[in-house]
């Protein structure tokens, strides 16, 4: 059987699976709550890693390699760093939003802003820049998948995009977070697998661990150690934003910590997330050293992972290795689809609408918002424009200058006020802008930026002032907001609606 | 909160030193930040798991 026929074999059985999931899910969400958040429904393994592989990506998989395989060592510090943003969040974040959670009904990211700060203008401003973020970024992870279509299986682009992307709407749609978190799991499991026999496969075929960083040496001198091709500040730039900054850059990741009931679970999803990255990040470093090694001359980088596997697997086994990366891109897809989702309904209609969502209305509308912005963020990716592309490259950045610091001072900061939570929110998103927007003017491209600073280390940081500056010029926040958010003990209403102000 | 920032300052700092040869044709700094940091990261969350710190 020719490789392309087996790989769709495969990709037919395993797309079949994931839609069986789907419907299998179905009848479990028979409330809003349960459609977006499965609160309480899953286990720590679940939850573990669907957080990494929200994180994640399957398109940051293969620019990870492809990147990783050009830069060497001096993008490493990259990998490290997001598998400890899983730590960062966990203890951070994780227990306060997890107890909140059992307090005040909280679904989506934008309520833990609303209960917070107390104010329709937060919450609007948040729910827009996601928005702003999110739907150019399933356009772009459907693109991304497209493309793989196209070179791995000779399918049309179009028709790989709306097959792929088709799928993972309806599973979505269809299954709501249950759906997602289980795909989650068993694509990560997948995934696991597939880089536990490729990296020794990849490493011993360029000659074993020591001979080949000789060899990568002699391909790529400046990237075997950290401080080679980049400059220092890009290289402690990309060490930072990669772990601290995903507080707030990562919201569909975040919101996984508003689902579990007990201490318990939480704890043991963060080993499972830690353990999930870590070995899915190291195993990406071998395989980009590697593939500088095997493929020397081959010139689009993206494809270097799934080229080494063609080189170096069976096709059967290969074909389930590209299963798990557009599984990865899958993961990432439908999270930020079900959040994009959630806040359209939960933090845009429902507080606008003039009588009670009841709840069998209230999943049905659910439903059909996501598959509405599912639909946009495919007819998007069939031909995106410039400006997408643009926002997909700033979307982490602006999400990160934007919500770090609200997020996490409004969890452990009593005295941050409304008027200093949204000062930080817009500084820290028009910082990030304007950032990217002096780097292109000095050097042409959204890639290089003033004095090679970031600006999801620019924005942040303005973010954090004016948040701290607002705050303590403005009055404190009402004594009902600090015992909800501050107080000690368990909620026992687990999930009353938070009051809007 | 000491474990997030001696991983944040000293990763930073670590990797702006000029670390000297070792095994298998990388440097130390690989060995120690890189390697090293992975096993930071696990044992952090191994330890906040146990005792919830």
């Amino acid at each position: 059987m020719a490789e392309s026929a087996l790989y769709t074999v495969i990709l037919v059985f395993y797309f079949g699976a994931l839609m069986g999931l789907g419907l299998w899910f179905n009848r479990r969400n028979r409330s809003r709550q349960e459609y977006f958040l499965a609160r309480g429904d899953l286990g720590p393994a679940t939850v573990g890693f669907s957080y990494s592989a929200t994180q994640m990506s399957g398109s940051s998989y293969m620019g990870a390699v492809g990147t990783e395989r050009e830069l060497g060592y001096n993008f490493a510090p990259a990998g490290v760093s997001s598998a400890a943003a899983a730590w960062f969040t966990y203890v951070l974040l994780g227990e306060r939003l997890r107890r909140l959670a059992s307090r005040v009904r909280c679904t989506t990211i934008v309520d833990v802003f609303e209960a917070r700060y107390r104010g329709r203008a937060v919450s609007v401003t948040a729910t827009l820049l996601m928005l702003l973020a999110f739907i150019p970024l399933i356009a772009a992870q459907l693109k991304a998948a497209g493309n793989l279509f196209e070179v791995l299986l000779g399918m049309p682009y179009l028709l790989g995009l709306v097959v792929f992307g088709g799928i993972v709407i309806v599973y979505t749609v269809i299954g709501g977070m249950h759906a997602v978190a289980w795909t989650d799991l068993i694509q990560g499991s997948i995934m696991i697998v597939g880089f536990a026999v490729l990296a020794p496969v990849a490493v011993s075929a360029a000659g074993g661990f020591a001979e080949m960083h000789q060899r990568y040496a002699e391909f790529n001198p400046g990237g075997i150690s950290f401080l080679g091709e980049m400059p220092a500040l890009w290289v402690v730039s990309s060490f930072l934003v990669w772990g601290f900054f995903q507080i707030g850059g990562a919201p569909a990741a975040v919101t996984r910590f508003l689902i579990p009931k007990d201490r318990g679970t939480l704890r043991k999803a963060l080993v499972f997330s830690i353990a999930f990255s870590s070995f899915i990040y190291i195993g990406s470093t071998l395989i980009a050293i590697a593939s500088g090694v095997l493929l020397p001359d081959l010139e689009q980088t993206d494809l270097a992972l799934p080229t080494l596997v063609q080189l170096l697997m069976h096709p059967l086994f290969g074909g389930i290795l590209v299963a798990a990366v557009l599984g990865a891109t899958m993961s990432t897809i439908d999270s930020v689809l079900l959040l994009a989702s959630s806040l359209v309904v939960e933090n845009l209609y429902v507080p606008m609408a003039r009588r009670e969502v009841s709840q069998r209305r209230g999943v049905r509308l659910a439903r059909w918002t996501t598959l509405g912005i599912g639909l946009l963020a495919l007819v998007v990716a069939i031909d995106p424009p410039a400006t997408i592309l643009f926002i997909v490259t700033m979307s982490f950045s602006l999400m990160a200058s934007a919500f770090t610091f609200p997020l996490l001072l409004g969890m452990w900061w009593p005295r941050a006020t409304r008027a200093g939570g949204l000062a930080g929110m817009v500084g820290g998103a028009l910082t990030c802008v304007v950032w990217y927007g002096l780097g292109y003017m000095e050097h042409g491209t959204f890639d290089n930026w003033i004095a090679g600073l970031w600006p999801a280390l620019v924005g942040p940081a303005v973010s954090l002032v004016l948040l701290v500056v607002v705050s303590l010029v403005t009055r404190g926040p009402p004594r009902e907001v600090v015992e909800v958010f501050f107080g000690e003990g368990e909620g026992t209403a687990d999930g009353v609606p938070a009051a809007r102000g | 909160m000491i474990l997030m920032a001696v991983f944040l300052v000293g990763g930073s700092i670590g990797l702006l030193v000029d670390w000297p040869a070792g095994p298998a044709n990388l440097d130390w700094g690989v060995w120690v930040v890189l390697y090293g940091g992975y096993g930071f990261v696990i044992s952090a969350a191994l330890f906040h798991a146990r005792t919830g710190r």
